[in-house]
């Protein structure tokens, strides 16, 4: 990466901080229940897969560094948002591992907003419109679900 | 870092310094010669039929993935009367639970066509009496006949009510009747019941409507300002999805105290 391409991708991540504090999604604000500072990566077994709206969920076993195991609940778009993006209800079934990069809910709870998930089979998909995600032609996104799906 | 791109960081720039680059976007017009001729009805009106969603907001989905904030063509800050606009900044830091979206009701005019329909489309349908809009969200619905026909009296309503007519090949709508209760946004910019609203919906080509609403209302703010979005049509054979905000909302109880939730469970 050249100079110039940095500089330039300095400017738009110091843009992009200033109006994503505003960010929100389609019928909540982002900034009022999750925080943009607290970044996070779960990888854990999950338990259940809600796809319902407004937002759908994850609920997600993670086994801590002492063993322990921590249940989290993890918030991904919307069914219409999901459906656009090639997800399907069969997408994800209890047992299956996933690793989910999000944010953390503010009020300390253990709900996190999932920006990101990795399916078993290695194919990146997106849990919401936020933050680098897109609605459109995402380079994330599966294939388009075949025809027998729709 | 390799997908940021000059595109992606000449919008994010257009985006942040968004009021500044509202005052010099000129508004479409229909009589761009360099346009496609627009398709029309047999009445000879415009057809505005179609899926469309604010181009904007998609944009922004598209190019920063900034999600559902303000389009480019909404001139803030708005122009509050003294002391109002201080009640905005504190509902913004400390009330943003009593945003009534949050709660699930419909997001008035014109959120509905600013900020949910970047992320969800609508369908517009019409025949020679009515334009109808059918949004994903919320399954909002505007039943808007062009017949100029006055506003009833003594109702009111979230999205108010809405009376249509034709300006050459520009659809005007008058909406009026307001409930007052909604926020024109979740920064917690708001109106009261008072609230005026003129939108124009022109058709510039067969893939394009310039809108714009023009709001006024004495009660809040000094003067009538105007907002100019893009509508683009969808030309796949996407659709509207089902989309409810009741079935399982579990947001608004991870609102903190500090957010204006009294009944937080959490803190």
């Amino acid at each position: 990466m050249n100079t110039k391409r940095i500089a330039l991708a300095a400017i738009a991540l110091v843009a992009a901080f200033f109006v994503s504090q505003r960010a929100a999604s389609a019928h909540h604000s982002f900034g009022a229940e999750y925080a943009f500072n607290k970044p996070v990566t779960l990888h854990g077994i999950v338990v259940k897969w809600e796809m319902i709206n407004p937002h759908s969920y994850i609920t997600l076993d993670v086994t801590n560094d002492d063993g322990s195991v921590t249940r989290w609940s993890v918030q991904a778009g919307a069914p219409s948002f999901l459906y656009r993006n090639g997800w399907r209800k069969d997408s994800v079934k209890p047992g299956d591992e996933l690793t989910i990069t999000g944010y953390m809910a503010k009020d300390g709870s253990h709900n996190v907003f999932g920006q990101q998930v990795k399916l078993p089979d290695g194919r990146r998909v997106l849990g919401g419109p936020l933050i680098g995600g897109t609605t459109f032609d995402s380079p994330d996104s599966p294939s388009p679900a075949k025809k027998s799906d729709q | 870092m390799r997908n940021w791109n000059i595109p992606a960081v000449a919008f994010a720039l257009v985006f942040a310094l968004a009021p500044a680059v509202v005052a010099q976007s000129p508004q479409a017009t229909a009589d761009n010669s360099n346009s496609p001729p627009i398709p029309r009805l047999a009445d000879g009106h415009p057809n505005l039929q179609g899926l469309w969603h604010n181009e904007v907001g998609a944009a922004a989905l598209r190019q920063a993935g900034l999600g559902d904030i303000h389009s480019p063509g909404v001139p803030l800050p708005l122009p509050y009367l003294p002391v109002l606009d201080k009640i905005r900044e504190y509902r913004l830091e400390h009330d943003p639970y009593h945003d009534p979206e949050a709660h699930c009701h419909v997001p008035g005019v014109p959120r509905i066509i600013e900020q949910p329909s970047s992320i969800m489309p609508f369908r517009i349908i019409q025949d020679e009496k009515y334009v109808t809009i059918l949004f994903e969200y919320v399954h909002d619905l505007r039943i808007i006949p062009q017949d100029a026909s006055p506003h009833p009296k003594n109702y009111w309503a979230w999205d108010g009510d809405s009376r249509g007519r034709w300006e050459g090949d520009t659809f005007v709508v008058d909406v009026a009747n307001f409930n007052g209760r909604s926020w024109l946004d979740m920064d917690a910019n708001f109106v009261d019941e008072n609230e005026h609203v003129v939108e124009r919906y022109t058709l510039v080509d067969p893939n394009t409507i310039a809108y714009s609403a023009t709001i006024e209302d004495p009660t809040v703010f000094t003067r009538p300002w105007t907002m100019h979005l893009t509508l683009k049509k969808n030309v796949s054979k996407d659709r509207i999805v089902y989309y409810d905000c009741h079935e399982g909302e579990r947001d608004v109880d991870h609102y903190t105290r500090s957010e204006g939730n009294a009944a937080s469970k959490h803190e």
